[in-house]
């Protein structure tokens, strides 16, 4: 199967100013990649490139094959995408505003009422489908925004900043969404709250200052952030050179009185060995956990200016 | 990243192109629009038209026809005279019309010794004829005579116009001004107002 | 597609009061005029009648209220087309159509011809009311149908020059002031042939008000209709390109 979109060495200036450079990745159906980065780091600007809104300055955008440049007609097909601002005609009732993208994407007469009704229960709006969308909640035109992204059912699906402005309720409903969706379509999703990414994303890239600098599969990042160190607690003094001659430990730390911290390789996970170490030579283990750094952690590491 | 290559300018460049490409031909276009014309007189009446007497008048006289009209800048009847002139251009080519201001040009003017505040001069094989006033009728009239021509035919030309007569009696003129000024619009505001309200409530 | 977009953007106009405040007012000031017209008529009839070959009813009554409608919606279409794309960028929802499938051109053709409808349905109204007169009298139809003509060719026009403008103004009141200073100029560049002793050809063919007032008296001309044709082919092109360039740049 080819990839759902194919991005090659993708920049953006505008004018002198670089805001993204050359980028490039793929992805493939049932895959919710998270694109993070600080504000100003270029997320928007790479949406806007790839649902067809800014020409790029170099690179290849390819939507199931089909140049976004080339043949824009074909490749939009298959792409919903939910700007940063939602693109709601606010005078419009909800059932016309989305009647209408649904005849703006193609959709044929005669199937619009059901992909209607689809996208209606899909996005919790059924209570709605009367009223007018400027009476609605914040959290209700953000739901229709996203209505309006899936309602002719896109193999690619692209979200910029899906929960931003939502109460926390209404962000775990939207995450639920956004997985479900996941499971069908290919999703990407930029944001720059960690959580989401780790809570729905398969794999996560994190962008900075217009570049890629971590482009993985969630489980990676997972494994490799919360398995790297482990901390422990004894009652009795320990014996540092034991540790230290496990294969794979680097370093042994140690936080207080009985408190230690080791780290170690990523490709090892050592906390069982050290465990039964520590019980081995007796030193009283009271606690032992491994420390469960999470993306905040690699995704500051990576964004840090190297001093 | 030289800026040659990028993608953008050269899409940029491809837009302008076209776009100079098209507009080109649109002006073209119109210039030939106006080098091959066709026209046609839909009005009932002919009023445009020239009246067939008129037409045969032309297609006899072999020579270019020079008309001076000395009416005063900013007349409304100078738009009409061009009007006038061109209808009877359409039927002979060789007609040439030139505005002269009588305040800017009192000499020739003098030269005339007319009283009227209006003066064309029709030139037709170096004869003159002066007008003080100037329709088909009399246009024709005066081509015939410089032509040495029979002016009986040109005398009789004249057109029937269409809706000379109104005749709405008092009550139809008081019906017509209360669904033109009334109903019409108040059925207007009503219709916006109840869709206003509706969507309001929404 | 188009007919899609044009549909949205032609009910759009009636889904806030506007529109249907706009035709009641147009259609008062319209009436009044063509009813004052009507009583001059009234008055002059019997002195009319005693001159053979007179102006009758329709060069009375109707081109003169042709050409006060014409002005009068030189004033109101860029009102109508202010909002069109201008409104749409600053709201952020021109997004939506550009996401879509859809290309640039029928982004503007369909809005174009959204609000060319209002127009024309507005040009139908007038035209509805000298067909009043047919109760007691006769008009010259074929003038009658020219002067429609003329006033849908006109708008048509005018809601091109106001489309484009909207497309590259910043901000809904500018694209107005644009489009009226525009339509204002080539609607006075008519004045070139009353005041000066040698009009300038080309000055005279950008005048809108001479191939407006060329097509009312009836005398159907292709250069004048073609011109129509070509303004509004014009700067249907000049906004596509300048949507274009805006994909682009930024």
């Amino acid at each position: 199967m080819s990839a759902l979109i194919e991005v090659e060495h993708l920049s953006r200036y505008f004018g002198k100013i670089c805001a993204v450079n050359d980028i490039s990745f793929k992805l493939s159906k049932g895959e919710v990649l998270g694109f993070l980065g600080v504000n100003g780091a270029g997320k928007t600007t790479t949406m806007q490139m790839l649902s067809g809104c800014l020409a790029p300055s170099q690179g290849i955008i390819k939507i199931n094959d089909y140049n976004i440049l080339k043949d824009p007609l074909l490749a939009k097909q298959s792409l919903g995408y939910l700007p940063d601002t939602p693109p709601l005609y606010k005078d419009l009732t909800v059932k016309e505003y989305l009647h209408y993208c649904a005849q703006i994407h193609a959709i044929p007469k005669q199937r619009i009422n059901a992909a209607l009704d689809t996208v209606f229960s899909r996005c919790g709006l059924t209570s709605v489908t009367n009223r007018l969308i400027s009476h609605l909640s914040k959290g209700f035109q953000q739901r229709i925004g996203i209505a309006q992204a899936i309602v002719h059912n896109p193999d690619l699906i692209i979200l910029d900043e899906p929960t931003i402005g939502l109460d926390p309720i209404q962000i775990i409903e939207i995450r639920a969404l956004i997985k479900e969706l996941g499971k069908n379509h290919g999703v990407i999703l930029s944001t720059h709250i960690l959580n989401e990414v780790q809570e729905t994303c398969t794999h996560v890239q994190i962008i900075h200052q217009g570049k890629l600098i971590v482009k993985e599969s969630i489980d990676t990042i997972n494994k490799s952030i919360n398995e790297s160190s482990v901390i422990f607690k004894t009652t009795r003094p320990i014996d540092k050179q034991i540790l230290l001659t496990i294969p794979g430990v680097q370093n042994l730390e140690v936080l207080s009185n009985n408190e230690f911290k080791i780290n170690f390789n990523h490709s090892h996970d050592l906390t069982q060995q050290i465990a039964e170490i520590i019980i081995k030579q007796d030193w009283g283990l009271i606690e032992i956990s491994p420390v469960k750094k999470n993306l905040e952690t690699l995704f500051i590491a990576s964004t840090e200016e190297p001093a | 990243m030289t800026v040659m290559s990028r993608i953008n300018q050269q899409l940029h460049l491809k837009n302008i192109v076209i776009t100079t490409l098209i507009l080109f031909t649109l002006v073209n276009l119109s210039w030939l629009s106006n080098k091959y014309t066709y026209q046609i007189d839909i009005s009932t009446s002919s009023s445009n038209t020239l009246s067939f007497e008129s037409q045969k008048l032309l297609n006899l006289l072999p020579e270019p026809i020079r008309i001076t009209a000395f009416i005063e800048k900013g007349q409304s009847i100078r738009s009409q005279i061009s009007q006038l002139v061109d209808r009877f251009k359409y039927q002979k080519q060789d007609i040439s019309l030139i505005f002269i201001d009588p305040q800017l040009h009192p000499e020739q003017i003098k030269n005339l010794k007319s009283s009227a505040k209006d003066i064309i001069l029709v030139e037709y094989q170096n004869r003159v004829e002066k007008l003080n006033y100037i329709d088909e009728e009399s246009l024709s009239y005066a081509l015939s005579q410089l032509a040495n021509m029979d002016t009986h035919s040109i005398k009789t030309l004249l057109k029937t116009n269409i809706g000379t007569h109104l005749n709405l009696s008092e009550k139809q003129i008081i019906v017509l001004n209360a669904i033109i000024l009334l109903i019409f619009p108040l059925v207007f505001l009503t219709t916006g107002f109840i869709i206003w309200h509706k969507r309001k409530a929404a | 597609m188009i007919i899609g977009i044009a549909a949205q953007e032609f009910k759009s106009h009636f889904k806030t009061p506007m529109a249907w405040v706009l035709l009641a007012v147009l259609q008062i000031i319209l009436g009044y005029i063509f009813l004052t017209q009507v009583e001059t008529f009234d008055l002059m009839q019997v002195k009319l009648a005693s001159i053979e070959g007179a102006p009758g009813l329709t060069d009375i009554i109707v081109t003169p209220l042709f050409s006060n409608a014409a002005i009068i919606l030189l004033l109101v279409t860029p009102l109508l087309t202010m909002r069109v794309i201008c409104e749409e960028r600053r709201n952020k929802t021109l997004t939506l159509l550009l996401a879509a499938p859809i290309s640039n051109m029928q982004i503007i053709i369909g809005k174009y011809l959204g609000t060319l409808t209002l127009l024309w349905l507005i040009v139908m109204l007038i035209a509805l009311m000298p067909l009043s007169l047919l109760m007691g009298g006769e008009l010259d139809i074929g003038k009658y149908l020219a002067n429609v003509l003329a006033l849908i060719l006109l708008v048509a026009a005018f809601t091109a020059t106001g489309i484009f403008l909207s497309t590259i103004a910043s901000h809904p009141t500018i694209a107005a002031m644009g489009t009226f200073g525009i339509l204002l100029i080539l609607w006075l560049f008519n004045i070139s042939k009353t005041i000066s002793d040698q009009p300038n050809e080309l000055v005279e063919y950008l005048s809108l008000l001479n191939h407006y007032q060329n097509i009312q008296t009836g005398l159907i001309n292709s250069a004048d209709i073609l011109y129509f044709f070509l303004f509004v082919a014009t700067f249907i092109v000049l906004s596509i390109s300048c949507l274009n360039k805006q994909r682009l740049q930024k």
